[in-house]
């Protein structure tokens, strides 16, 4: 019998499929390995790059050999530094009062969070391999190709979300939201992408809220009967082999059908006139709640965010949440109020100062809020917070050289590999700087990892938060850098 | 990992070379509703309608415009609301030059919720009219308090549902199931109903 153009390509997959067993797909690589708990990560993004130096990791104007030498860097004078009782860390004050040249504004000042949270926070130097915004930003999130492509999300959804509808959201933007390049991952780890934190709640039900529907007993009928006229349609026939149409319908009826019957339609929707619009749908019970914690809520999109990364979790719809401002400002054009700055973090390209100033300031005052409202909900045993991680994840730091005739409330930055990570939960042993920095030229410095102690090595790049967050998420992988001496 | 890609590299050109030379299968006796044997079954025949396009052709067949055809809590345009979700990209909200490769967990749902919308912004518009100026359901009687299957109007509303929305007659095994849904409701539901049937099948979302 005659061989067909098709048998030829079985074969040739075939042998393609044995070339690969033999490559980095094949029994080598270790499958991810659960803890008994189950555990949660938000990674909340600060785009554009935010620079450990101007928040958690500030130098001293001091600690240069000559004011000279301090004039020429981004270093803070010992009245703009605060290091509250019990706190290793030290951090920039809000500088609100010093930004003479710009209308962005924070109101919220950084030491009120370390004082509260240093127990549990950490900072851990990198040096970051690209400057390049979105790869840089994706790297941030897969540490660099370290774990097969996965991003940290989709192994945290893949070992703790595999009974969640939706484990892995993503919230931010640009290379944060980017998929891994792992195309063994299944399916359900994968990211879903949401673009309004407010009106999220409508796009997990088929016909609840929109203006006209007939009734749910209808809709169920309709529904079987598209389903019916799906197998009996020549279309159907036609292309019943086709991959896209089969995984669509095994969505419709599986995972789709899965978040629908959570019924999340009526617990994650933050618009809080819903029901004034006409419709029949309410805003979560939980508004009042989450508006207790994040005041901010009704004004500021990040809070909105948070807001909602904690009922996807809380609502154990979800085991990884990622959530960050975007490049659009935000705020309010009827009062010219602005939350952050344009281009967040990168705004330090017009005023290092103020961006990265009223963006940590904004940050972290969301992340209070957050941390707040998972210390105060209860789990299977402690609470939410007990089994949280929260990695803050930037593009890369800022350039060190302040110009002739410039201060530090006026320069400009660009970007820079010299960086740092914050990591802020009960899991990692906090209130430490893991790695070091030389104040005379900014480079990074790693550390032991079995005692934490800084040393002489150059940081390494973002595969070693990776592996961090890892290990404190119980993920075990092929080429972790695994780091005993900083887990809790 | 280098030796791998050498093995993978050869496979895949060894696997080219063969095809070319077998060819296309000139076997004509496979029946109609399969693929063709010379195309390999992992070639995917269909392709995604995304956003734009979804909602142009949805204006198009049911003959709204962007102020009518879909809102979410009555202020945000559906375009805008499920934009990523239904295969689009989002540039400036969300620095997303790319949009997702295939559809998410939530695309099935707010494929539905985009078509009913402008099915029954379609039905509501019609309503207002009298029959002979309606768009799409000119054949139904909005007044009567009840339809049946075998209703006037309700074969034929069924029949120009298909060419609107498919842009082919519907088999009569199709149309005994979309006309089987004028049962217990009004006219306005049935319409509603008929046009969410036909209007989400994958034979719409996919081209």
């Amino acid at each position: 019998m005659k061989p067909t153009r098709r048998d030829a390509i079985r074969l040739g997959l075939v042998l393609g499929g044995a070339a690969t067993l033999a490559g980095p797909l094949g029994a080598g690589r270790a499958q991810g390995q659960a803890m008994g708990d189950e555990r949660f990560l938000f990674v909340v993004t600060a785009g554009g790059g935010a620079s450990i130096f101007d928040s958690f990791l500030p130098i001293a104007a001091t600690e240069l050999a000559t004011p000279e030498q301090a004039a020429q860097r981004p270093v803070y004078a010992e009245r703009m530094i605060a290091q509250p009782p019990g706190s290793a860390l030290r951090c920039v004050r809000n500088l609100d009062d010093a930004l003479a040249n710009v209308p962005f504004r924070s109101g919220y000042d950084m030491t009120d969070f370390l004082a509260t949270h240093h127990p549990d926070m950490s900072v851990v130097t990198v040096d970051h391999s690209s400057v390049n915004h979105n790869i840089a930003q994706f790297r941030s999130m897969t540490g660099n190709g370290i774990n097969a492509g996965r991003t940290i999300t989709e192994a945290v959804a893949l070992t703790h979300g595999a009974t969640r509808p939706l484990p892995n959201c993503l919230l931010s933007s640009g290379g944060f939201i980017e998929p891994g390049t792992d195309r063994t991952l299944p399916q359900r780890a994968r990211g879903v992408i949401i673009s309004d934190a407010r009106r999220f709640a409508l796009s997990t039900h088929g016909f609840r809220g929109v203006k006209g529907a007939p009734a749910a007993a209808a809709m169920s009928r309709a529904r079987a009967a598209r389903d019916t006229l799906e197998a009996a349609s020549p279309f159907g026939q036609r292309f019943a082999h086709s991959r896209l149409r089969r995984d669509f319908l095994g969505l419709r009826a599986g995972a789709s059908a899965q978040v629908e019957g959570a019924n999340l339609i009526s617990t994650l929707l933050l618009v809080r006139d819903a029901a004034a619009r006409g419709q029949t749908l309410q805003p979560s019970p939980e508004l009042d709640h989450l508006r207790a914690h994040l005041p901010t809520l009704d004004e500021d999109v990040l809070a909105a965010q948070a807001a909602l990364a904690f009922l996807l979790t809380r609502h154990q719809v979800s085991s990884a949440v990622t959530f960050g401002p975007t490049f659009v400002p935000s705020g309010s054009s009827e009062d010219s109020t602005f939350n952050g700055t344009p281009l967040a973090f990168d705004f330090a390209h017009v005023n290092h100062l103020a961006a990265q100033n009223v963006n940590w300031s904004r940050l972290m005052q969301v992340v209070d809020g957050l941390i707040s409202l998972l210390k105060a909900q209860r789990w299977t045993s402690g609470t939410m917070w007990d089994r949280s991680v929260i990695y803050v994840a930037t593009d890369f730091g800022r350039t060190k050289e302040i110009g002739s005739g410039l201060d530090l409330t006026t320069f400009s930055s660009g970007h820079d590999q010299r960086n740092g990570a914050l990591l802020i939960s009960p899991l990692i042993r906090g209130n430490r700087v893991y790695g070091r920095v030389d104040p005379e030229t900014f480079d990074v410095f790693g550390f032991d990892p079995q005692t934490g102690a800084a040393t002489d090595e150059r940081a390494k790049d973002t595969g070693q938060v990776y592996s961090l967050i890892a290990q404190a998420m119980g993920i075990d992988f092929s080429g972790r850098l695994d780091a005993p001496g900083l887990l809790a | 990992m280098m030796r791998a890609r050498i093995l993978m590299t050869m496979a895949f050109g060894l696997t080219y070379w063969l095809a070319c030379l077998t060819g296309c299968s000139d076997d004509s006796t496979s029946a109609p509703t399969q693929a063709p044997d010379c195309l390999p079954e992992t070639v995917e025949p269909l392709r995604w309608k995304r956003s734009d396009a979804l909602f142009a052709d949805l204006a198009s067949a049911l003959a709204l415009d962007d102020a009518t055809q879909c809102l979410e809590l009555s202020d945000v345009p559906c375009a805008r609301a499920h934009r990523v979700a239904l295969g689009g990209s989002a540039p400036f909200e969300s620095t997303l030059y790319v949009p997702v490769r295939e559809p998410l967990v939530i695309t099935p749902l707010v494929f539905e919720r985009v078509v009913l919308a402008s099915c029954a912004a379609r039905v509501d518009a019609d309503a207002a009219l009298t029959a002979d100026a309606r768009a799409v359901f000119g054949a139904l009687d909005f007044e009567a308090a009840t339809v049946a299957p075998d209703a006037p109007g309700v074969d034929a509303t069924a029949r120009l549902l298909y060419r609107r929305l498919l842009g082919r007659d519907a088999t009569a095994d199709e149309l005994t199931h979309v006309t089987a849904l004028a049962a217990d409701v009004d006219a306005r539901a049935f319409a509603t109903l008929a046009c969410f049937a036909v209007g989400t099948s994958t034979e719409f979302l996919f081209f």
